[in-house]
């Protein structure tokens, strides 16, 4: 791997140092420290990049993974950020100028890599700073997950390529986040519909906001209305993916009247639908494909997504739902497949199907599965088998056994069929 | 107040008051659980969680949850 790989980064960074020296970075709400940029800067050449195999991987969402990260630019190591304790998984080193290396939800089942240049990350954040009026003088709040996509793309690069302070909380609870808004008054914050559904129930609503997003899951017209009605503040719905960065956004400051609406595509990307309703996103921000298997979905600076969607004449974006089977549970993702080979592991399980099931507690979904039993098993068993192959999130929430999956009339086995079946007995227990 | 925050389907008894809620060995709830229950157990009891540590320990299984209700009433 050469040292130019990350080097655009790794300019923009210095650059960027040496105009803002002696500005605030970060401040860590846990600790108390703060860091300028010169700081920051110091302690990362302080010591060398991590390396595991010729990658990098950092994790958690302390200042260390700030500095893991600026250590594998100056480095010229590709990226693949982690949660904290995350096993790294076996990835293979990729050629070519791959800066960035995301995990993502699988559609077959198995996780996959997306693999970035240094200039498509760039462009990610350069369009969403651009379309959402990101600025220094609005610090972002850190709540979300930095190393995901989309944590990595509104928080740690505003902060690395534009000098957008990052105020890490300590922790997603009402109290922590209400303090540090009101600590950082005009912050910016970036977050998942869960969390802004318990802030707004806590009655302990964080105040002074200057810019409020949701992404990860759609955002409830309801929760999006009370919260305005509420606390006057307008929370802006946003569509990104692992494989594209930011995609949709609405930045009308009035609530929305329709559900299904995300707003209209972000600065530099341009949005089509294809003969099967599914978003096609193009522009300089789109990976350079699955690494190491490729997949012409993603290809050639174009992304075919797996929503089905409608595009009105002023380019106004709407979702009416996806062409995959994937669940999304509070933002995260997860492939059916994968619950499945889980439970079907158990020697006990003849069949299974997962699937989906609408969620009032405000995840958006939860995983449900529909099973097949060779004995009778208690339910909590097989809950606590999948404990130890699924994280805790994946893991179904609602259980059916059956005495035999039910084909449709075409002879296959259909999840919508389970899903719809079964949500209209459940409809008053969801 | 679990079960029905977090609407589980799960009797009491399965519940029990001893059984960790989260991690490998436990019911498998997840962070946007934890953040329910404390949400719940502000609104309903009045016991106010503000930092991780507190909830890490609070919210460990239903036994310490109860313990820092009647805490909180005493």
């Amino acid at each position: 791997m050469t040292a130019t790989a990350n080097a655009p980064l790794e300019e923009r960074w210095r650059r960027l140092v040496r105009a803002r020296r002696r500005d605030l970075a970060v401040h860590d709400q846990s600790s108390g420290q703060s860091w300028t940029f010169a700081q920051l800067e110091a302690l990362a050449d302080a010591l060398p990049a991590k390396s595991q195999d010729g990658l990098c991987f950092p994790e958690g969402r302390d200042v260390g993974f700030l500095l893991d990260v600026l250590r594998a630019w100056r480095a010229g190591l590709p990226i693949c950020p982690l949660e904290a304790n995350q096993p790294a998984p076996p990835i293979l080193l990729p050629h070519g100028d791959i800066a960035l290396l995301k995990r993502t939800s699988g559609s077959t089942g198995t996780p996959q890599t997306v693999a970035m240049t240094a200039a498509q990350v760039s462009a990610d954040a350069d369009q969403i700073v651009a379309t959402m009026g990101l600025d220094p003088s609005h610090p972002n709040l850190g709540v979300i997950s930095v190393c995901h996509s989309y944590g990595f793309s509104n928080l740690v690069t505003p902060l690395l390529l534009h000098g957008i302070p990052l105020i890490l909380v300590a922790a997603a609870l009402p109290q922590p986040v209400a303090v540090a808004a009101r600590e950082w008054p005009g912050a910016t914050l970036p977050a998942v519909p869960a969390l802004w559904r318990a802030w707004w129930e806590s009655g302990c609503f964080p105040q002074r906001i200057h810019l409020a997003i949701s992404a990860g899951a759609p955002l409830p017209l309801t929760l999006e209305q009370s919260v305005l009605e509420d606390h006057g503040l307008k929370i802006h719905n946003f569509l990104g993916a692992s494989e594209c960065g930011g995609i949709a956004y609405d930045r009308s400051g009035s609530g929305r009247s329709d559900p299904c609406m995300v707003g209209t595509a972000l600065e530099g990307v341009e949005l089509s639908v294809n003969d099967e309703h599914c978003l096609v996103v193009s522009g300089p921000a789109v990976a350079s494909g699955y690494w190491p298997e490729s997949n012409p979905r993603l290809s050639a600076g174009r992304f075919q997504t797996s929503d089905l969607v409608s595009m009105d004449a002023e380019g106004v974006l709407r979702i009416h739902g996806r062409a995959s089977d994937l669940i999304n549970v509070a933002g995260r993702k997860v492939a059916p497949e994968a619950v499945e080979q889980a439970l079907a592991a158990h020697p006990d399980v003849a069949d299974c199907l997962a699937f989906g099931v609408p969620d009032r507690t405000g995840r958006g979904e939860a995983v449900g599965v529909v099973y097949v039993t060779r004995r009778e098993i208690p339910e909590q068993d097989l809950r606590r088998f999948l404990a130890g192959r699924l994280s805790a999130w994946e893991v179904p929430r609602h259980w059916w056994r059956r005495p035999d999956l039910e084909v449709d009339g075409r002879g296959k086995r259909s999840r919508t069929a389970w899903k719809q079946r079964l949500t209209r007995m459940n409809s008053g227990a969801l | 107040m679990v079960i029905e925050t977090l609407m589980l389907s799960l009797s009491p008894e399965e519940l029990g008051d001893e059984r960790p809620l989260f991690g490998p060995h436990g019911l498998g709830l997840d962070s946007v659980d934890a953040l329910q229950l404390v949400v719940a157990l502000d609104k309903k009891y009045g016991v106010k969680i503000t930092d991780k540590e507190v909830a890490e320990k609070v919210l460990r299984n239903v036994a310490m949850m109860t313990q820092a209700v009647r805490e909180r009433r005493a």
